[in-house]
């Protein structure tokens, strides 16, 4: 089984601005994916070069197995796009952009996105930028959705968006998710809003792939560690350090398990998801140490 | 897709056809009128249908006085004229053929318009040249109204039909 993405040594350059760099990624099918990161990590640009907006510079980027540069006829109507700030032709009226999209897509299912646009009571008649941002949001969810892709790619679906006007699009996402299996990979620099939905987390700094994996797996294998001034050593033997902070009196460590107990006086705490990303986002640049390979025997004394 | 940038741009094909309709009433108004001064006035027995301009080789003749006074009672209206068909198609540029693009790069729509099952490419393609094809399309018919408009002065002046 072929992945829904796949990224492999991928590098994109921007003239000479860096914005991937051998990033290699592989996320399995029926995923709701968070991708998180700050901004300019890169994520746009994945998602971009996912869609076959641009040619990478070195790589490859593959969706279900295939280039969405070289076959984007096979790649594009498999895939939902959502562009960050959910742009429309706002002069449009939401019935005319449902005949744009089913005169764009073969896989066109008209009948659903005015039932799912009826079921919010949003007047097909009405033109886009005259609805209500959080309407304006449902309608390019439907959109969307009608194209009736087996993945779908949202660039900060979220931004500028409401609480309440967040908590109906994301309901909506994940009814549609539930009913049609989809593969969805969300990127967004708000961990909360992703919490409950996603189950497989991709976190992208600088370029590159900083942690990947199913979310619970991951909350599994990480552990917030308290204690006094103790044997760093020894804890590095038995872990990888991720982030650490220090008072006098006491030392805060975000560790990654490598399946032995952890010597020494310390009080194990189960990690969350929002104290997971910033862990890995706040690690000094350039440092691996923390990617997920086995220690090297090197760094044991 | 056709139907896509018919859909998209159909505001701004209005506006540029009513005013592209105007100019060519003005035109065609002001040229019949013209003309029916070209045969009444006598200037256009002075020119023959073909050969070399009436004006350079009628000197001294009776003619001269009379294709001088057709010129010279139109001079006013065909400079204003060739300063107005001289400018707009600027002003259509500037105004409404300028925004259509950059508004589509502005609100970050091409990405919507990317978002579905066709290549950037074809997209490209479709929509450039169905504007191009109606930009070219009113440019030609333009011309040719104009060609005609300003026959009469070119038999009475000019070598040429």
């Amino acid at each position: 089984m072929s992945a829904a993405l796949e990224a492999i040594a991928l590098t994109k350059r921007y003239r000479t601005t860096p914005a991937l760099t051998e990033c290699s990624l592989r996320i399995p099918t029926g995923h709701v994916v968070a991708l998180v990161g700050p901004n300019g990590a890169g994520k746009t640009t994945l998602l971009h070069l996912a869609m076959g907006f641009l040619n990478p510079t070195a790589g490859h980027i593959k969706v279900f197995g295939w280039s969405p540069q070289a076959q984007p006829t096979i790649v594009l109507p498999r895939v939902g796009f959502l562009a960050q700030d959910r742009p429309l032709y706002r002069r449009f009226k939401v019935r005319d952009l449902l005949e744009f999209g089913r005169r764009l897509n073969p896989r066109w299912d008209s009948e659903l996105a005015r039932l799912r646009l009826e079921r919010l009571a949003i007047p097909l008649h009405r033109p886009v930028g005259k609805l209500s941002g959080g309407q304006e949001a449902q309608v390019a969810l439907a959109l969307t959705l009608a194209k009736k892709p087996d993945m779908l790619l949202l660039d900060e679906p979220l931004s500028n968006l409401d609480p309440l006007a967040r908590r109906e699009f994301m309901q909506v996402l994940m009814d549609a998710v539930a009913e049609e299996g989809l593969t969805v990979v969300l990127s967004s620099h708000i961990i909360a809003d992703l919490e409950r939905t996603c189950d497989y987390l991709v976190i992208l700094a600088q370029g590159q792939v900083q942690l990947a994996g199913e979310i619970e797996g991951l909350l599994d294998s990480h552990r917030t560690l308290v204690g006094g001034p103790s044997d760093r050593a020894l804890l590095e033997r038995d872990t990888s350090v991720i982030h650490s902070s220090h008072t006098p009196r006491q030392t805060t460590m975000l560790v990654k398990l490598n399946g032995r107990p952890v010597a020494g006086q310390w009080e194990e705490h189960h990690v969350g998801l929002e104290e997971l990303v910033l862990a890995y986002l706040s690690r000094p640049s350039g440092d691996s140490s923390a990617q997920p390979e086995p220690v090297e025997p090197a760094r044991l004394q | 897709m056709i139907w896509v940038t018919w859909a998209q741009h159909r505001r701004e094909a209005l506006v540029s056809g009513i005013i592209l309709t105007v100019a060519a009433a003005l035109l065609v108004i002001t040229g019949l009128i013209m003309l029916a001064d070209f045969q009444s006035s006598g200037a256009a027995s002075c020119a023959p249908a073909a050969g070399p301009a009436v004006g350079v080789f009628n000197a001294g003749t009776s003619c001269e006085p009379v294709v001088g006074a057709f010129f010279s009672r139109w001079l006013t209206l065909t400079g204003a004229a060739s300063l107005a068909l001289m400018t707009l198609p600027l002003l259509l540029g500037v105004f409404i053929a300028a925004p259509l693009l950059s508004r589509e790069f502005e609100q970050r729509t091409y990405l919507f318009a990317w978002s579905q099952s066709i290549t950037s490419l074809r997209w490209a393609v479709v929509k450039l040249g169905l504007l191009g094809a109606a930009v070219l399309t009113s440019a030609a018919a333009l011309t040719v109204l104009v060609m005609w408009w300003h026959s009469p002065l070119d038999r009475a002046f000019y070598d040429g039909p």
